[in-house]
């Protein structure tokens, strides 16, 4: 059942994919979402919810964030469709997580991890105002 | 019929022809969709941020993009690269994907 189910969202998903690939998004999405990632000054699109992550990428950028003492803004792009196709094309990042800040996309999983490990993540939050655990401010 | 991996490899080698390494991982474990991880050491990545080096990775890999559930791409160019000891890639998640 649960397989048939994936497997559905996933054919859902690759038409999607190929619209948004070809066409875009439409103003009222777009405007949407520019509401959205300017409200926070923090802000994850992600599968699942901070408290319950549904998938390890969005999981590690979570623990990435709460390691750092950094509150954001969660949506689950699992709980809505568009939202989940909308932030690919208007970050043109193909990949959920997508982690905002200050209104500017920062990166995935993968970034928000190096980040993390390099230690230049302390860096970026106190550039951008944002308090953190190891920051200066 | 052509592997995954073996459609990832040329996609990336096609809009990297100088790179120096390239490793190409793929493991389905039976997931919606496939799952990447790709290592680039490439001189297309001098001076460019790591949001940049990862942008110009999926826009190569954007033709197997809607059939991929995951992408983890390392990126780095040879200077970056070579600064790295062996922990150092280990630590970054890629120290597995080259014969050492």
């Amino acid at each position: 059942m649960l397989r048939a189910v994936s497997r559905q969202a996933f054919s859902l998903l690759r038409a999607n994919y190929s619209a948004s690939a070809a066409g875009g998004i439409s103003d009222v999405l777009r405007k949407r979402i520019d509401g959205l990632v300017a409200k926070d000054d923090v802000v994850v699109f992600m599968k699942g919810t901070q408290q319950e992550p549904a998938c390890g990428f969005s999981r590690n950028v979570k623990l990435v964030l709460d390691f750092h003492n950094v509150k954001f803004q969660d949506y689950n792009v699992l709980t809505d469709e568009e939202l989940r196709e909308g932030v690919k094309v208007y970050s043109e990042w193909p990949t959920i997580p997508q982690v905002y800040v200050k209104g500017e996309f920062v990166g995935g999983c993968d970034i928000l991890v190096s980040m993390h490990k390099d230690g230049e993540i302390s860096d970026f939050l106190d550039e951008k105002g944002i308090a953190n655990k190891y920051g200066s401010k | 019929m052509t592997s995954p991996s073996d459609r990832a490899t040329e996609l990336v080698s096609k809009a990297f022809p100088a790179r120096e390494i390239l490793a190409v991982r793929e493991d389905t474990g039976g997931c919606e969709g496939f799952k990447f991880r790709i290592l680039i050491v490439s001189e297309a990545f001098n001076g460019k941020t790591t949001l940049a080096s990862h942008r110009l990775v999926q826009a190569a890999m954007s033709p197997i993009m809607p059939e991929t559930h995951a992408l983890t791409i390392y990126a780095y160019s040879p200077e970056k690269w070579g600064r790295m000891a062996p922990e150092d890639r280990q630590n970054a998640g890629c120290g597995d994907m080259i014969e050492v």
